[in-house]
C-alpha cells in the first residue's frame, strides 16, 4: 500500500523539477535593479587567513519531515568560515578552491551528510537548544509503527563535491556533485541552483531557487525500511530517488557595525520517492528564522 | 654640495646630514631620484594620483620625454628640466626618460601599495548557511 506506480512520482518530480527551473528562468531574466556583487563588504566576502565568525541569537526552526522526528529549533545559529589561498573551512564544508576569478571558481570539498540531521536531535546541524518541540505536537498521520524512536540508526556519511560557480553581476549560478565517499549509503546529490542578491548601503537581501537530485541509494538509505528497521514487514519500503526543487531567502540589516538583522526562510518540496515512506510523514520541509546577529 | 660640505666640517654628522648623504649617494648610485616610489591606496584597483618630484643630473644638451610605460608623458630640453610630474595609475608601472632616439635612459619602477593588506574572497556558501 506504501509503493506508488513509478510513473506517478517521476511525474510529479517533473513537474516539480519543471517548477523550480521556471523560478530559475524567471529570476534570472528579471531586469537586474542590482549593482554588481562587490566584494569590499559584506559577509559574502571574507578576509583570507583569518576566522570569520557570527553568532545569531533569535527565534526559528526547521520542519522534520519524519515521522516522530523533532522539529529542528534554531535559537542559535553559527556562522564560521576561514579562507586561504586555495584551502577554505566554511560552515562545515572543508574544501579546496582550484580556480577563483572575476567569472568562475570551481572548488572540491569534504563535509558530513545534512541528510542525517532528521534522525538525531543533537546534531550539527541541529544547533542548539532544544525549545521543547517534541514529536507529541506534530500530527500523528496513524502509522505508529514506523517512527524514528523504532527504526535502526542512521549513521553519518561523509561526502566528497565539486561544484562550479559562474558569477555575473548579482547573479550566481551553481552546479555541484556530491557522492558518499565513506560508504554508507554510496548515494550521489547533484544540485544546481541561481542566487540573485540585491544589495543597499546596509541591507542585503537574496533568493535562491534551486533543484536537487537525490539518487536511489541515498535515498533509500534515510528513508526506506527493511528488516534491519524494527517495524512490520508490510512497512518495508524502498526509496527511490528525485528531484527535489527549494526556494530560499535571506534578509540581513545592519544594525551598527557588529549587529545585524537576520531573516531567513526556505521551503523544499520532497519527492514521492521519498515522502511514499511510511518513515515520512510531510510533503516538505520548510524553515524560518529571525534573529539578531553578533560579528566577531 | 654646501650641505654636504658644511657636514663635512662636523666631526658628529646630524640626522639632516644623514639624509643629505643618502640622497647624494642615490642620485650617484641611479643617475636620478625619483620620489615618492610607492603610492598608497585603499585596496587593489583602486586609482592612485601623485606628484612625482625627479632629481636629474646635468643632461648632455638635446630633447628629453618622460614615459609611464609605453606611453609618452612629457617632453622638455635638457637646459630647461621637468622635475615635477602628475601620474595616474592602478598598477605598478616604469617611469623611464628616454632622449631623442628614444633609448632608455634612466628608468624607476613605481609601485602600489594597499592599505588593506589582506585579500578578500567570495565565500563558496551563504553566510549562515550552517543550518
Amino acid at each position: 500500500m506504501f509503493l506508488k506506480p513509478f510513473y506517478t512520482d517521476a511525474k510529479a518530480s517533473l513537474r516539480a523539477c519543471c517548477t523550480g527551473l521556471c523560478a530559475l528562468f524567471l529570476l534570472a531574466v528579471f531586469p537586474a535593479l542590482a549593482e554588481p556583487e562587490d566584494c569590499s563588504k559584506h559577509e559574502k566576502c571574507v578576509e583570507t587567513d583569518q576566522w570569520s565568525i557570527g553568532v545569531a541569537i533569535g527565534l526559528g526552526a526547521k520542519s522534520n519531515p519524519i515521522n516522530g522526528g523533532d522539529a529542528i529549533p534554531q535559537v542559535l545559529l553559527l556562522d564560521i568560515a576561514w579562507y586561504g589561498e586555495n584551502v577554505y573551512f566554511d560552515n562545515g564544508e572543508l574544501g579546496y578552491r582550484w580556480l577563483q576569478d572575476q567569472d568562475f571558481s570551481v572548488e572540491s570539498y569534504v563535509t558530513f551528510d545534512r541528510e542525517r540531521a532528521f534522525f538525531i536531535f543533537w546534531d550539527p546541524a541541529n544547533i542548539l537548544v532544544n525549545t521543547g518541540v517534541s514529536s507529541s505536537d506534530n500530527p500523528n498521520t496513524g502509522e505508529d509503527n514506523v517512527s524514528l524512536e523504532r527504526i535502526s540508526s542512521r549513521n553519518w556519511a561523509l561526502i566528497a563535491g565539486t561544484k562550479v560557480h559562474y558569477y555575473t553581476g548579482s547573479h550566481k549560478w551553481s552546479l555541484g556533485v556530491e557522492s558518499d565517499i565513506s560508504g554508507v549509503h554510496s548515494g550521489q546529490r547533484i544540485t544546481l541552483s541561481y542566487r540573485k542578491m540585491w544589495n543597499g548601503d546596509d541591507w542585503r537581501f537574496q533568493l535562491k531557487p534551486s533543484v536537487v537530485y537525490k539518487s536511489d541509494k541515498l535515498v533509500d538509505y534515510y528513508y526506506g525500511l527493511n528488516a534491519q528497521d524494527n517495524v512490520p514487514p508490510n512497512a518495508y519500503f524502498e526509496g527511490s530517488g528525485g528531484f527535489q526543487p527549494s526556494l530560499s531567502a535571506l534578509y540581513i540589516q545592519d544594525l551598527n557595525e557588529d549587529w545585524q538583522l537576520i531573516v531567513s526562510g526556505s521551503y523544499q518540496y520532497l519527492h514521492m520517492g521519498m515522502t511514499n515512506s511510511p518513515l515520512v510523514d510531510q510533503k516538505h520541509v520548510s524553515n524560518v528564522f529571525i534573529g539578531f546577529g553578533y560579528r566577531f | 654640495m654646501k650641505q654636504a660640505l658644511l657636514c663635512a666640517l662636523f666631526i658628529i654628522p646630524t640626522q639632516g646630514c644623514l639624509a643629505a648623504k643618502a640622497l647624494a649617494d642615490e642620485t650617484r648610485l641611479h643617475q636620478w631620484l625619483v620620489q615618492p616610489k610607492a603610492c598608497i591606496v585603499q585596496k587593489l584597483g583602486d586609482t592612485c594620483e601623485i606628484d612625482i618630484n625627479i632629481t636629474l643630473p646635468p643632461l648632455p644638451p638635446g630633447q628629453y620625454c618622460y614615459h609611464q610605460d609605453k606611453q609618452r608623458l612629457i617632453c622638455f630640453d635638457a637646459q630647461a628640466q621637468v622635475s615635477q610630474l602628475t601620474l595616474s595609475y592602478t598598477q605598478t608601472i616604469i617611469l623611464t626618460l628616454q632622449n631623442q632616439a628614444n633609448e632608455p635612459f634612466y628608468s624607476q619602477k613605481l609601485k602600489i601599495k594597499t592599505r588593506e593588506s589582506k585579500k578578500r574572497v567570495r565565500r563558496v556558501r551563504d553566510p549562515w548557511s550552517l543550518f
